[in-house]
């Protein structure tokens, strides 16, 4: 009975060391990354990745701090690591398509953004990895459709109304730019941009 | 089953705003054109005129369809029989945005159709096909474009056409430079004034325009072309010029008036070198052209 007793006590010891350890790291690497050091925080977190408890995660800090320290390829390798796991991430999705759009891979980053809008149809951070793929494209009018139906969503969204003035401006339809700069002041007065393009 | 549903729904949601924009997710245009020239010095031609209906519809950056429809006439000079003849233009493009090439591809197609009342049958009942593919960097500082024509004509003549096209941004993008070779050859050289094929390369330069600087023009544009050809499919007017004779050259100006409200009209004045090779008669043609179009 004894025997037994010791054994259990010594399975709860070990699991509890487990546990400290693996909160450990974690705010190690959390504290490496505030203070910049993203190669010593992503080192640890690379050091500890098969023995972590929580692979899903582990592999999506590795991915995010990969993507800080601009390895993009390994970045994408281990975010889609992370949604072989849990195919219903929306973290990873939304993730990944932050080191695809730095390679300017828009094809895929949309391919992932659109995954995410199959499950949260006006998620906002994956409607705006679109935007940002139209833009670089330069598809206008695809831009200005877009962010016209997400402002209906959004009306107080000073982003989407630059993105739409951006858009009006390289369609040739100035009226509308100026227009849609001018309430781009109201959301956001001394804006740079909207300043600049009504002045010009 | 849930989450069948909830992507579902989602997926009803995003259509259906996708359809409530879809008036302003296309880009149209209409446009009429004129026409109106004389020969100088020709044997045979004296004057040719005609009008054109064109729309054009863009469904965003996708891509988009023209059609297109012409009357013009040919008046020759005493002894010859005058010419009037009705051209169909139907033409598609589809643009791809492939991430390894950094920029747009656009592959379009022309098909023309021209019917006239040549009484020798030679210039009446054309087909054309012109295929082309276009390559746009998002830089927008150039473009690449290769062209492709193949044209069937009555009383055995085919003729096989090949357009590469270079165009360069100048003076902060307000300037485009477009540099395109014609390479024509043909089945027939009875049927073609003796030639087998020919050669031309063709310049235009545009250049856009402050509106405040000289009245409502927000472009000027040049052209000039050098070599000679014959029976050659333009894909830049998109149209084909069926009725035989060399061209030697050519030269232009244009300008373009915007009016406001999405209305603009192009004015182009032009000069044209010709060779009747049959009689050996050279001439000359002047031209003026008028574009008034409205966008929406």
């Amino acid at each position: 009975m004894k025997q037994f007793l010791f054994i259990i006590a010594a399975l709860i010891t070990a699991t509890a060391t487990a546990n400290a350890e693996d909160t450990d790291f974690w705010s190690m690497s959390y504290t490496y990354e505030a203070e910049g050091k993203y190669q010593a925080a992503a080192a640890l977190i690379e050091k500890n990745l098969n023995k972590s408890a929580d692979k899903e995660f582990a592999l999506i800090r590795y991915a995010w701090l990969n993507y800080l320290l601009g390895n993009y390829d390994d970045s994408i390798s281990n975010y889609q690591k992370a949604i072989a796991i849990n195919p219903d991430s929306i973290d990873a999705k939304l993730g990944i398509t932050l080191p695809l759009l730095a390679s300017q891979k828009y094809s895929k980053t949309k391919r992932y953004a659109k995954q995410v809008l199959e499950v949260s149809p006006w998620n906002y951070t994956a409607h705006m990895k679109i935007i940002l793929c139209e833009q670089a494209q330069k598809r206008w009018a695809t831009l200005k459709s877009h962010t016209q139906a997400l402002i209906k969503h959004y009306p107080t969204d000073t982003t989407l109304q630059v993105f739409l003035a951006r858009a009006y401006a390289n369609l040739d339809e100035g009226d509308n730019a100026v227009k849609t700069y001018k309430k781009v002041l109201i959301r956001y007065p001394g804006h740079y941009e909207a300043l600049n393009y009504i002045n010009q | 089953m849930l989450k069948k549903i909830t992507t579902l729904s989602a997926i009803s949601l995003i259509t259906a705003t996708t359809s409530a924009s879809a008036a302003d997710s296309w880009k149209n245009t209409v446009s009429i054109s004129g026409l109106g020239g004389n020969y100088y010095q020709s044997y045979k031609r004296n004057t040719y005129d005609g009008v054109g209906i064109k729309f054009s519809g863009d469904y965003l950056d996708q891509g988009g369809l023209t059609i297109g429809v012409k009357n013009s006439t040919i008046e020759f000079n005493l002894g010859y029989d005058d010419i009037q003849q009705n051209s169909l233009l139907l033409s598609g493009r589809y643009n791809f945005f492939p991430d390894v090439i950094n920029g747009k591809l656009t592959a379009s197609t022309d098909i023309h159709y021209i019917d006239n009342d040549d009484v020798t049958g030679d210039s009446d009942d054309v087909y054309a096909i012109a295929p082309q593919i276009t390559y746009l960097p998002y830089s927008a500082d150039y473009t690449l474009n290769l062209g492709v024509a193949y044209t069937k004509y009555q009383n055995e003549l085919s003729v096989t056409q090949i357009t590469p096209n270079v165009g360069f941004a100048f003076n902060g993008n307000k300037g485009w430079l477009n540099i395109g070779g014609y390479f024509i050859s043909n089945d027939n050289a009875n049927r073609a004034q003796g030639v087998d094929s020919t050669e031309a390369v063709e310049f235009s330069v545009s250049h856009a325009i402050s509106k405040d600087i000289f009245l409502p023009i927000n472009y000027v544009l040049g052209g000039l072309m050098l070599g000679e050809r014959i029976y050659a499919v333009d894909n830049t007017s998109q149209s084909v010029y069926n009725v035989a004779n060399v061209q030697k050259g050519s030269v232009s100006l244009g300008c373009s008036w915007d009016f406001g409200s999405n209305i603009s009209l192009l004015t182009i004045l032009g000069h044209e070198k010709f060779l009747d090779a049959d009689i050996n008669d050279e001439y000359s043609s002047n031209y003026v052209y008028l574009n008034l179009s409205k966008k929406w």
